[in-house]
């Protein structure tokens, strides 16, 4: 067995709750045999099973390396733990019922690798990228789960998802799932117990695995991770690197050399700032300038070296956090900000430009960790304006009750007086909406306009009964109609019925009509497609609400409502045609002007160009009269 | 403690490397990140619960074509350099995303979560390559600009809504008058 350009770590904890640790495990890079194992049976010897289980598959490797097959030498020596830990078990009535999980790893060679496993403890392989589970749970709800009995959502919050169908000890014979993995330049292994991916999620396992990160510092993240996320059991992890060059990693090398060649520069770093200046920034205004650059330029300078020096971007979140929350609070503006960050942002880059002298490579790795770091204050900032922008829509609201109450529009003025409407929500008695036409009203509270809150009924039996006949009839007679576009007009009817049945009145059209416009930039596609099928559905819509055999009052409200669902949606798109378009809207300008110049001057050049040829003609005219002369 | 962001995400190692030159590698990059499109998208789609948590409930077939917009945008702007254009994509984005009920900062997380896969994917799919680290850097600078414009848009919000609130505040010490037109524009 080579261990050559492998590199593996291992670390177990007991965690946030239990006592003591039944975990255990095995890390034998001359055998090339990793191991995790998982005790149970707490007083009753978990973990005298795992480190029972642990001797003999170790031992037993170790005798039997060379005269056995690996995936048989494995299940053999699985098959012997399992024995006696079930011999130790039936020796001694204190330790019954005890027994323990296991997954075990053995490196055939650089290329190849067996791994066995019996319980919930689990093998994973991180390739390219891509996180795979290599070990199938032994438990009585995946059992289940697989063939078919319970669905996923069940098996997820089944009470009996840790129970073990198969384990170490409880009989004196193993059943362990062997499977043998070719490996790969770059490929990480990762052995674990239920301590690990019962506690931290898989999002966080792979971010830390695919990191960039030795097995060691992964080794401890993870064990973090867990922890963090409730480390409500013993937590044991193994990673294993196969086969990467020895080359520094990038992440090393920031670090390190990185770190240490930012701070070197720090001098630079503050000059920079200081000619751009920093000093000058409203935002210093109560300091002096050399007092400016030290705090302001200085902090961050020091924070992004610590943050580089960390992998980690805390630091430099936490000195934008502290920047826009004291300068937001004393009203200040963001451009101003901005300014600030550009200017720090442009010293930074001088520091690059002065350690790129001395190598590209440095360079690179330098500024895209620099940049990430400012990629990390722009979000701090955004954080904090959003905030902002909360507190602010929170004041509105408040504010408004303070406020008469605007007049109601001309349409709605009827339904006011009819159902109490606004001065009846005012003063405390909440409208009734008892009758089906009086669908519009104001209810909850007053607020400001544009966030009136409007509710819409739900409609009665018989229109909804209605609504119900006018779909299917609707979309019965775009679905005989084989032009393109009948889906989209489908999806637009289908969108409508459930904007006209929804009690939360225009939030329904106005979200159909997001979803139907996505998210695309206006220049990319044409509207014209969605506005003519929403076009098409109005009308096929209308018609079969006007065909629908029901009493007049029923057709009436229906129509009322599809009409309204039609137009609301109809609205906004066009809203959100508006509001895309707005940022393109000088573009377009400034090419109209363009173009108009252009036509400008084609027209100066054809005139030009008449007048040439004009002239020509005339010369050609008068050449055979010089001719005749004698 | 606030760990959303991390520089973690770092290639493998760098050989000696060209000096980085954006505009004029501006064709190079579109024509590798397009090599990477296909892994980017699977890549999207498969983390697309932690860029968003909306995207978790949408099936692949609806969100897929809501991240190949966002990754055409970025290709965009890497083959033209077009900020702008760039810019107006983001700011549409934003409009979107904000009008289904996000939270500002949520769309700033994903956009940069976005960007994050892609350097990532770029990492991973292109490590020993002589343009990995000039395309990561790229895209990296690409992701502070987006970033840039995205917590510009939070703060015209910031500015318009600010007015509306001095203009409402005044109105209500004027009696008897009433809260008219607020400047700005809509926000659903």
């Amino acid at each position: 067995v080579t261990s050559l350009a492998l590199r593996v770590h291992g670390a177990t904890h007991t965690g946030n709750v239990r006592e003591g640790n039944e975990d255990a495990h095995v890390l034998d890079r001359e055998l090339g045999l990793y191991a995790v194992l998982d005790g149970m049976g707490g007083a009753m010897g978990g973990d005298v099973a795992s480190a029972k289980a642990r001797d003999v598959i170790h031992a037993y490797v170790k005798s039997k390396r060379q005269a056995m097959a690996p995936r048989d030498l494995m299940a053999a020596a699985i098959g012997a733990a399992s024995a006696a830990v079930f011999e130790e078990a039936k020796s001694r009535r204190d330790r019954k019922g005890m027994g323990t999980t296991v997954v075990a790893c053995l490196l055939v060679d650089e290329r190849r690798a067996v791994i066995a496993h019996v319980g919930d403890s689990r093998a994973y392989l991180l390739r390219e990228g891509r996180l795979q589970q290599l070990t199938r749970d032994h438990t009585i709800v995946a059992e289940l789960l697989e063939k078919g009995a319970i669905s996923p959502e069940d098996a997820a919050h089944s009470a009996y998802k840790s129970v073990l169908s198969r384990n170490l000890g409880n009989k004196p014979e193993a059943r362990p799932d062997v499977v043998e993995i070719a490996l790969q330049a770059g490929d990480r292994l990762l052995l674990c117990s239920d301590g690990l991916y019962g506690y931290a999620s898989g999002e966080a396992v792979l971010h830390l695995l695919g990191g960039g990160e030795g097995p060691e510092q992964v080794t401890r993240d993870l064990i973090e991770a867990a922890l963090r996320g409730g480390g409500g059991d013993n937590v044991t992890t193994i990673v294993l690197e196969v086969g990467r060059a020895a080359v520094p990693r990038a992440t090393q090398v920031i670090r390190s050399t990185g770190a240490v060649s930012w701070w070197a520069r720090r001098p630079l770093f503050l000059q920079a700032a200081r000619d751009a200046g920093l000093a000058q920034s409203a935002i210093c205004a109560v300091l002096s300038p050399e007092e400016a650059i030290e705090i302001v330029a200085g902090n961050l300078c020091e924070a992004v070296f610590h943050d580089l020096e960390q992998t980690t971007g805390i630091n430099v979140w936490t000195y934008a956090e502290n920047l826009a929350h004291g300068w937001f609070d004393q009203g200040g503006d963001y451009e101003v900000l901005r300014e600030l960050v550009d200017i720090l942002r442009g010293a930074s880059m001088a520091v690059i430009a002065d350690i790129r002298a001395g190598g590209d490579s440095l360079a690179i790795m330098l500024e895209i960790a620099v940049t990430r770091a400012l990629i990390v204050a722009e979000v701090a900032i955004g954080n904090v304006l959003a905030e902002r922008l909360r507190a602010i829509e929170a004041e509105l609201v408040r504010a408004t009750p303070a406020i008469a109450p605007p007049p109601p529009p001309a349409g709605t003025a009827a339904l006011a007086s009819s159902s109490t409407g606004l001065a009846a929500s005012a003063s405390g008695s909440m409208p009734q909406m008892s009758a089906e036409g009086a669908q519009q009203t104001f209810v909850e509270q007053r607020t400001i306009p544009y966030m009136q809150a409007v509710r819409i009924d739900p409609p009665s039996p018989a229109v909804a009964r209605c609504l119900e006949e006018a779909r299917a009839r609707a979309i019965a007679a775009i679905g005989a109609d084989d032009r393109a576009g009948r889906r989209e007009v489908a999806d637009c009817i289908e969108r409508a019925h459930r904007a006209a049945l929804a009690p939360t009145g225009p939030s329904d059209a106005v979200l159909a009509a997001r979803e139907l416009y996505g998210v695309r930039a206006l220049e990319e596609s044409g509207m014209a497609p969605l506005l003519d099928a929403l076009d098409q559905a109005r009308m096929a819509h209308v018609r079969a609400v006007r065909e629908l055999d029901a009493g007049i009052e029923e057709k009436v409200t229906a129509m009322r409502r599809v009409s309204t669902a039609h137009q609301r949606m109809v609205g906004a798109v066009t809203a959100l045609v508006i509001e895309s378009g707005g940022p393109i809207t000088a573009r377009l300008q400034e090419a109209t002007e363009r173009t108009a110049g252009l036509r400008a001057e084609v027209g100066r050049n054809e005139a030009r160009l008449a007048e040439l040829e004009r002239r020509a003609a005339a010369a050609r005219a008068a050449r055979p009269q010089i001719g005749a002369e004698p | 403690m606030k760990r959303r962001f991390s520089i973690r995400m770092m290639p493998a190692g760098f050989g000696p490397l060209p000096r980085c030159s954006i505009g004029r590698m501006g064709q190079r990059h579109a024509q590798l990140f397009e090599s990477l499109r296909r892994d980017l998208l699977d890549r999207l789609v498969e983390v697309r619960g932690s860029l968003d948590h909306a995207y978790a409930r949408m099936p692949e077939a609806a969100v897929r074509p809501q991240l190949e917009a966002v990754v055409d945008k970025m290709q965009g702007y890497l083959a033209t350099q077009d900020l702008q254009s760039y810019r107006s994509s983001a700011a549409s984005h934003m409009a979107m995303r904000v009008g289904e009920g996000f939270a500002p900062e949520n769309v700033i997380h994903a956009v940069i979560a976005i960007g994050d896969v892609a350097v990532q994917t770029a990492q991973t799919r292109l490590a020993g390559h002589p343009e990995c680290a000039e395309l990561v850097l790229a895209i990296t600078r690409l992701n502070f600009i987006a970033a840039r414009t995205l917590v510009g848009l939070v703060a015209d919000d910031v500015r318009r809504r600010s007015q509306q609130r001095d203009l409402l505040l005044s109105s209500s010490q004027t009696p008897g008058q009433t809260a008219g037109p607020v400047p700005g524009g809509v926000r659903s």
